[in-house]
């Protein structure tokens, strides 16, 4: 019996001692109605600070064209459906979602228009130099043949051991780009800012994760859900 | 030190540990969930699989603790909480390959956009948080915080009834 009461009496003091972290400082035991107005000023605080942490994101910069956004767009200017892309050459989903957003383009032509935004994510470690490549690529007006061979050999460039210069002047030899002015906007800050701009009007847009995409404005994130959002567009026939 | 310059100064110590934990989570709630992913994944220490988990979920816990830390509500159990995310985040620091390897790499504790501080910065913020957090515990009255406002009222509210 008293080999049994040994855990209750520790449980006892657990929880006498987790109330004593909670009652106001100096609060009495006798308080029970206290303690109940205590926690839902808890409660309330709590559920004002997840209000304000959706406020401010709703208060960031609402959907805005970004400059050089015709340089890296394709599909008709006046197209039924307008996919806005934030992606990241890096992150291995977006490569992924590169069959099902090509299969969109080439068998909706008509209907369908791509925008290519810039959203490099901190932490992947070529990621910012591969968007500048991209940049300077769109440039030169030849945006997507370097999009593309960036997304094909991206788990080889991503595992250099350096930053991959060399493989990056090959595609732009590739794309038949001026490569003397292509070397030169590699390091031109004025670049940067523009992508990291467009980033954070990303992240004022909402874009979490990449790769995420606005379908006439409606956000979608994944390729999975984009071939889905699209499918159901096209299967309603639904025209804006 | 007086009494009250002591006071002053906890509450103060308070308002900072408070301040910095939830500048760190209000941070990382204003940006992709994909951003401290990367700064997680960057330290070695965590699985892949939990990573996403935790890049939602202790981003809120900084956020509300350190406002409740602030704010002065429920501060001792806010401080244990501090102390015991300030531990965690010490071993963390500790047992990365980056704590030796690359100490001058942006920790990633204040999002992608915010505050860049080093390995080693940030584990000197985390050690005074921890013992500052540890004090608070240790505290029996906060000065200026809404416990002792919410214990006013009462004890206001108790003379009331006790003229009756």
């Amino acid at each position: 019996m008293a080999k049994n009461l040994t855990p209750v009496i520790a449980r006892s003091e657990a929880t006498k001692q987790s109330r004593r972290l909670l009652r106001p400082c100096g609060a009495r035991n006798d308080a029970s109605g206290g303690v109940l107005t205590y926690l839902l000023v808890g409660l309330v605080l709590a559920a004002g600070l997840v209000g304000a942490v959706y406020f401010l994101r709703s208060r960031q910069p609402q959907f805005v064209s970004s400059p050089g956004d015709a340089a890296r767009s394709k599909g008709p200017a006046r197209a039924a459906f307008e996919i806005v892309e934030y992606s990241d050459f890096q992150c291995p989903a977006c490569q992924a979602a590169q069959a099902p957003l090509n299969e969109i383009l080439i068998r909706h032509k008509e209907k369908v228009r791509l925008v290519f935004r810039h959203f490099p994510l901190a932490g992947h470690r070529w990621s910012g130099l591969a968007h500048q490549a991209a940049e300077c690529a769109a440039r030169q007006n030849k945006f997507w043949g370097y999009h593309d061979a960036l997304y094909r050999d991206q788990k080889l460039w991503s595992l250099e051991g350096g930053p991959p210069l060399e493989t990056f002047m090959r595609y732009a030899r590739e794309e038949t780009l001026d490569l003397d002015g292509f070397a030169g906007c590699l390091s031109n800050q004025e670049v940067s800012k523009k992508i990291n701009q467009e980033k954070l009007t990303g992240t004022g847009l909402g874009v979490r994760s990449t790769p995420s995409f606005f379908v006439n404005g409606k956000l979608v994130v994944g390729g999975a859900a984009l071939k889905e959002e699209m499918e159901k567009r096209f299967a309603e026939g639904a025209v804006p | 030190m007086t009494s009250s310059g002591r006071e002053a100064f906890w509450f103060f110590a308070r308002i900072f540990v408070g301040l910095i934990f939830a500048y760190a989570g209000l941070a990382k709630l204003l940006e992709p969930a994909a951003n401290f992913e990367a700064a997680l994944l960057k330290y070695g220490v965590f699985s892949p699989v939990y990573i996403p988990l935790i890049a939602r979920v202790m981003p809120w816990f900084e956020w509300i603790l350190g406002s409740f830390l602030m704010i002065g509500y429920a501060p001792r159990l806010s401080a244990a909480l501090t102390a015991l995310l300030s531990l965690g985040f010490l071993v963390t620091l500790a047992s990365s390959p980056l704590f030796l390897g690359a100490a001058g790499t942006d920790c990633g504790c204040f999002g992608a956009s915010g505050l860049k501080l080093s390995i080693h910065q940030i584990f000197g913020v985390d050690l005074a948080s921890l013992a500052v957090s540890l004090k608070l515990l240790a505290k029996k009255s906060f000065p200026g915080s809404l416990d002792s406002l919410l214990l006013k009222g009462r004890a206001v509210a108790d003379d009331i009834k006790k003229t009756r």
